[in-house]
């Protein structure tokens, strides 16, 4: 890789280093020039290159940039893997990749609970070049089974679901993907690997919208693709290329900035989540509320086993259904109304009109986006504080 | 009267920074303003406006400086929300974007009132010999957030405000309406009149706001309830939860929460009279006298240590979420980075709120706001660096003043005090700030100035604030903290009786190791524009990226903190029990000295841990031999760095300046950051034990 042999840089990353140290040194190389400790901003459209045929690793930044290589040797790194693929939105990810795996006439099964823009793409974007896509309840391994046919290159799936948060098994879909040559794909996005490894667990890529967790402060969008399999890394680099959709320098820069935290954020997300989750199941006008370590949890078993830890996200619905829960998003206050998640300060979503708005209805409901659904990405503020808001927001809305 | 000092602003109701938009609300010393509201009931007819008028005239000429807020005259708000309801029929269930733009037609219909009741006010004055000022929510920039019929006020421009009372006229503002955060025209909510007059007294610091209805205070029992007993006299001081069970009928019961929360103190009565019900509590003046010597500022009263935040909202709470200032127009979550030199002026002679980024820009501005609310300060000014941040602290003191300083200190600060300081005509001593008999015998005539860290940097000793501030405001001195060690979710010197608290904002604030940044905060007025002026006169301010940086890096104080100063006590206590060291320092071990007066004045013993090595050259070898640690000097950020600080952060040190207590040559300085912490112990331990074999066995071979 580019910028490898640099006598200074440390060795990284330490074998069987914690997360929290990866986060901030996984894949590091100090800057060759000066030293200086952290990644310079290569604001920088081209190279000059040494002679004709000759460079040191970068010509044009579309084609690769230096702090863009620094993001995803980090993002590797906390899944011992390669460097991963940057690119400039989740959405530019998860189309490179559906553009390398199912160009040319393949077919996907995809869990029926995921991202509205998700939908969109197969539905309204690839459709139109040959590409195929049928959506199942991936929480039972053996409809992904049943969906599986010739042609069918790719199984992607996200767990936590956004915005159910139900649980796919990751390990046990793999087994069914793998028996049929097909690549398993995992939005980890909501998790982040801190808290979930889906390459662990025989998945054979991990895709992000850096945009939530990983950068963490609202501040930019960006996408990625991370995999042990070399032939992929290096299609996907292709098509990045080729299209134009790579991360750019300060964006990378910002992103790389967030991941130092990743550990300390996801924790406190976490503990957060939990505790406004254990809240809001007391109240009597919540009918109910969706967190993967709550008792009532049915998948709980599922996520003790496959998460290091509950995530940031949770999901609930009012008594009074759709009425209810508008009035109560229109009355909070410390939260935001907003449409990202995974970020410092907590939002809250109407995924029926906002996230999953161009998902079609029929498709939503079987999906379980009821009207009344309230999603909920908890931030780092006191939870005594977000639960007094929505304790009075509640009062409001009933 | 004044204000309760140190509440700087709750989530909403934050008087934020913005073009157009007003100074930080919170610690303005406006207490000669009265912010006189005007109800509808009182405003029945030309005969009850010219009444009006001749209240406002009394109450200027008593000596106040009166703010007049209107609601529309009575009858015309329901007179003009039942003609819409004819006009368009509408019934109460619209889908939700039609019920929005409906809205904002009848928000700016009924804005029509209050704008009647203002103008007629404003002719009022004029037929009094008064000149009145009509400023309404767009000039005003009076900026609304939430339900378009129901909204919080948010922010405003105050130096308008204060332009048009310092020019001798009467600002008359319409009540109840506001400009939307999304655009439009925006109500506070039925009864709103009051809110506008308790946000723009909270704004300005205002020593009064009174409320003139028709009744002529809030009563046991409410006089206008169908069934109740009317008691003759209305109560005359209440406190806020009676307020609260009790004035719902009388003043907006948001309003009152809203003052509530902010501590604004208000009265309720009826025209023509001074009498009425007080709601909130009294303070104690601040006293504040300029002379040729910078007087000792009286403590303010007691702010909550342990929340720094404001209005019930936590710390952790309060660094994520209040950066309001720049929501107004698009409202991004995240502040944006006002990347200009300069900014459009409105006329040749007439200024917004920001002229030229030197003096001020939103980007910074919103920081300032930030970061004072943590350190509870009502004043917080951005640098580009924490020696630019000093160095205006220290311009104070004029020649041929002295500054006292800690004996063991920064040493860009000593550089600073042995070479610019002499320059221009101040004398600088030092003295050991962890004895206070030694300062007492320090102060001497032409001693301005006492500036200390504590714990100190590098050798952690610790300092009593609140002793050593009683002691300089009995001498007149001005009391300095340098609190970057621990940030001020660890402590905060203003609330034990500093006058000015300074920040390296490289370190925990930003926390990321990519910004340099300072910042100093102060509850008075009159330190903090002597600050502006020279910050401004010597173009030292903080630039609006770097403003970015920080604020964005502060988000995650808290989470950094609590991460990083659990593994310093791990390490702090695992290094003492290492063969390899001769003592450890760090505030956190029994033992340390001054470590009760820590834990009495901080919340924490932080994140920086020294030891001693034993030999510079077992120190050398463990900072070289680090793997994972990188060798660097500054500290406060995510990478945990070691440094040397005899030949690094404090080789600047100059010789001139005597007293300086001497920094080992063996002392080694950790500044932990969020690493794992099983990771740094194996690094750290490790290195050490191979630096002190290889130094023993260099000895033995010797």
């Amino acid at each position: 890789m580019p910028g490898d042999a640099h006598p200074t840089a440390p060795s990284s990353p330490v074998p069987g280093a914690g997360d929290s140290t990866t986060a901030l040194h996984g894949g590091r190389q100090y800057d060759p020039a000066t030293g200086a400790i952290l990644t310079p901003i290569y604001q920088s459209t081209t190279f000059v290159q040494e002679a004709v045929g000759r460079d040191r690793g970068f010509t044009y930044t579309r084609s690769g940039n230096p702090t863009v290589v620094a993001l995803e040797r980090r993002l590797g790194a906390l899944e011992e893997a390669p460097p991963a693929v940057a690119f400039a939105t989740g959405m530019a990810a998860i189309s490179a990749l559906c553009l390398v795996l199912l160009a040319d006439g393949g077919h996907a099964v995809v869990s029926q609970v995921v991202y509205g823009g998700t939908v969109r793409l197969l539905d309204r974007v690839l459709s139109r070049f040959g590409v195929a896509a049928t959506f199942v309840d991936a929480s039972d391994p053996e409809t992904v089974r049943g969906a599986l046919r010739t042609g069918t290159r790719l199984v992607l799936v996200e767990t936590p679901a956004n915005p159910t948060l139900d649980l796919v098994d990751i390990g046990a879909v793999a087994e069914v993907a793998r028996g049929a040559g097909v690549p398993l794909a995992v939005d980890n996005t909501f998790l982040t690997p801190v808290l979930q490894r889906p390459l662990e667990l025989g998945a054979e890529a991990s895709v992000y919208s850096t945009t939530k967790f990983l950068e963490g402060h609202n501040a930019t969008v960006g996408g990625a693709v991370v995999t042990r399999d070399a032939a992929l890394l290096e299609r996907l680099r292709f098509v990045r290329n080729a299209l134009g959709i790579g991360q750019t320098p300060f964006q990378a820069w910002l992103t790389l900035r967030g991941i130092g935290t990743l550990p300390v954020r996801m924790q406190a997300h976490s503990r957060g989540a939990e505790r406004v989750a254990r809240w809001l199941e007391r109240q009597p006008a919540v009918a109910r509320v969706a967190y993967p370590t709550l008792a009532s949890f049915p998948q709980r078993e599922l996520a003790l086993r496959q998460q290091r830890d509950g995530g940031g996200l949770v999901a609930f619905e009012l008594l009074g259904g759709e009425a209810a829960g508008v009035r109560l998003m229109n009355a909070v206050r410390l939260c935001s109304l907003a449409e990202n998640l995974g970020a410092v300060e907590t939002l809250i979503t109407h995924p029926a009109s906002m996230t999953h708005a161009d998902v079609p209805a029929a498709q939503r409901r079987r999906a379980g986006i009821t009207d009344g659904l309230v999603r909920l990405s908890v931030g780092l503020e006191d939870p005594d504080d977000l639960i007094a808001d929505l304790e009075r927001a509640l009062e409001t809305a009933s | 009267m004044s204000r309760r000092v140190g509440e700087s602003g709750a989530s909403l109701a934050t008087a934020a920074v913005e073009p157009g938009g007003g100074r930080e609300g919170s610690g303005r010393s406006g207490e000669g303003i009265c912010v006189l509201k005007l109800g509808g009931s009182v405003l029945d007819g030309p005969e009850g406006v010219r009444h009006a008028a001749d209240e406002v005239a009394r109450l200027r000429a008593a000596g106040w400086r009166t703010v007049v807020v209107v609601s529309a005259l009575r009858g015309r708000t329901d007179a003009l929300f039942e003609r819409a309801a004819r006009t368009d029929g509408a019934g109460p269930v619209l889908r939700d974007s039609r019920r929005a733009r409906r809205e904002e037609h009848l928000a700016r219909l009924v804005s029509t009132g209050e704008l009647e009741a203002a103008a007629l006010v404003a002719l009022a004055l004029e037929a009094l010999g008064l000149e009145a000022r009509l400023l309404d929510h767009r000039e005003l920039g009076l900026h609304a957030d939430g339900p378009v019929l129901e909204s919080e006020p948010v922010s405003a421009n105050a130096a308008l405000i204060d332009r048009a009372l310092a020019d001798g006229e009467v600002p008359v503002v319409p009540g109840y309406v506001a400009l939307h955060a999304a655009g439009g025209t925006a109500l506070l909510g039925r009864g709103g009149s009051d809110y506008t007059a308790l946000f723009l007294a909270w704004l300005l610091g205002a020593g009064r706001c009174r409320l003139v209805k028709d009744v002529a205070g809030i009563f046991a029992s409410d006089p206008r309830a169908v069934d109740g007993p009317q008691v003759g006299e209305p109560l005359a001081e209440l406190d806020w939860e009676a307020a609260a069970r009790l004035g719902g009928r009388v003043v907006q019961p948001r309003a009152l929460h809203f003052a509530r929360r902010l501590g604004v103190a208000l009265e309720v009565g009826a025209p023509g009279t001074d009498v009425g019900t007080r709601v909130g509590s009294v303070e104690e003046a601040e006293a504040e006298t300029v002379g040729s010597r910078p007087e000792a500022i009286q403590a303010p009263p007691a702010v909550g240590v342990g929340t720094g935040a404001t209005a019930g909202l936590r710390p952790s709470t309060w660094v994520v979420k209040a950066r309001h200032s720049a929501r107004a127009v698009y409202r991004p979550t995240s502040v944006p980075i006002y990347q200009t030199a300069t900014f459009e002026q409105a006329s040749a002679t007439g200024f917004g709120a920001f002229d030229y980024t030197r003096t001020d820009n939103p980007t910074r501005s919103a920081v300032e706001t930030q970061l004072a609310a943590l350190e509870g300060a009502g004043h917080g000014l951005a640098f580009a660096s924490g020696m630019a941040a000093l160095s205006a602290v220290l311009r104070l003191v004029a020649g041929g003043g002295e500054i006292l300083a800690g004996s063991d200190l920064y040493g860009g600060t000593l550089r600073w005090l042995g070479r610019v300081g002499p320059r221009a005509g101040v004398r600088c001593r030092l003295v050991d700030v962890a004895d206070p008999a030694a300062v007492a015998a320090a102060i001497g005539p032409d001693t301005r100035l006492l500036l200390l860290e504590t714990p100190s940097n590098p050798l952690l000793r610790i300092a009593d604030i609140e002793c050593l501030g009683r002691m300089a405001r009995e001498r007149g001195v001005l009391l300095a903290v340098d609190n970057t060690l621990l940030s001020p979710l660890l402590q905060n010197p203003l609330a034990l009786g500093a006058d000015l608290v300074v920040h390296s904002a490289t370190k925990h604030l930003a926390g990321h190791g990519d910004a340099t940044a300072g910042f100093v905060a102060t509850h008075s007025e009159r330190l903090a524009g002597r600050l502006a002026f020279h910050r401004n006169a010597e173009g030292t301010g903080l630039a609006p990226f770097e403003a970015w940086l920080l604020l964005r890096g502060a988000m995650t104080l808290h989470v950094r903190l609590e991460r990083e100063q659990a593994t310093a006590r791990r390490l702090a206590a695992r290094l003492r029990d290492e063969p390899a060291v001769r003592g450890v320092l760090y505030p956190g071990l029994r033992g340390h000295p001054g470590s009760r007066i820590h834990a009495r004045q901080a919340r924490g013993p932080g994140t920086v841990v020294c030891f001693r090595a034993g030999s510079p050259r077992v120190a050398r070898r463990f900072v070289e031999g680090l793997e994972l640690v990188a060798t660097a000097v500054s500290f406060g950020g995510v990478a945990t760095t070691a440094s040397l600080p005899r030949f690094m952060s404090h080789a600047s040190a100059p010789g001139e300046l005597g007293g300086r207590t001497p920094i080992p040559s063996d002392l080694v300085r950790l500044s932990v950051g969020v690493e794992d912490p099983s990771d740094l112990e194996r690094d750290i331990v490790g290195a050490l034990r191979r630096a002190a074999d290889a130094t023993a066995r260099t000895v033995s071979l010797g």
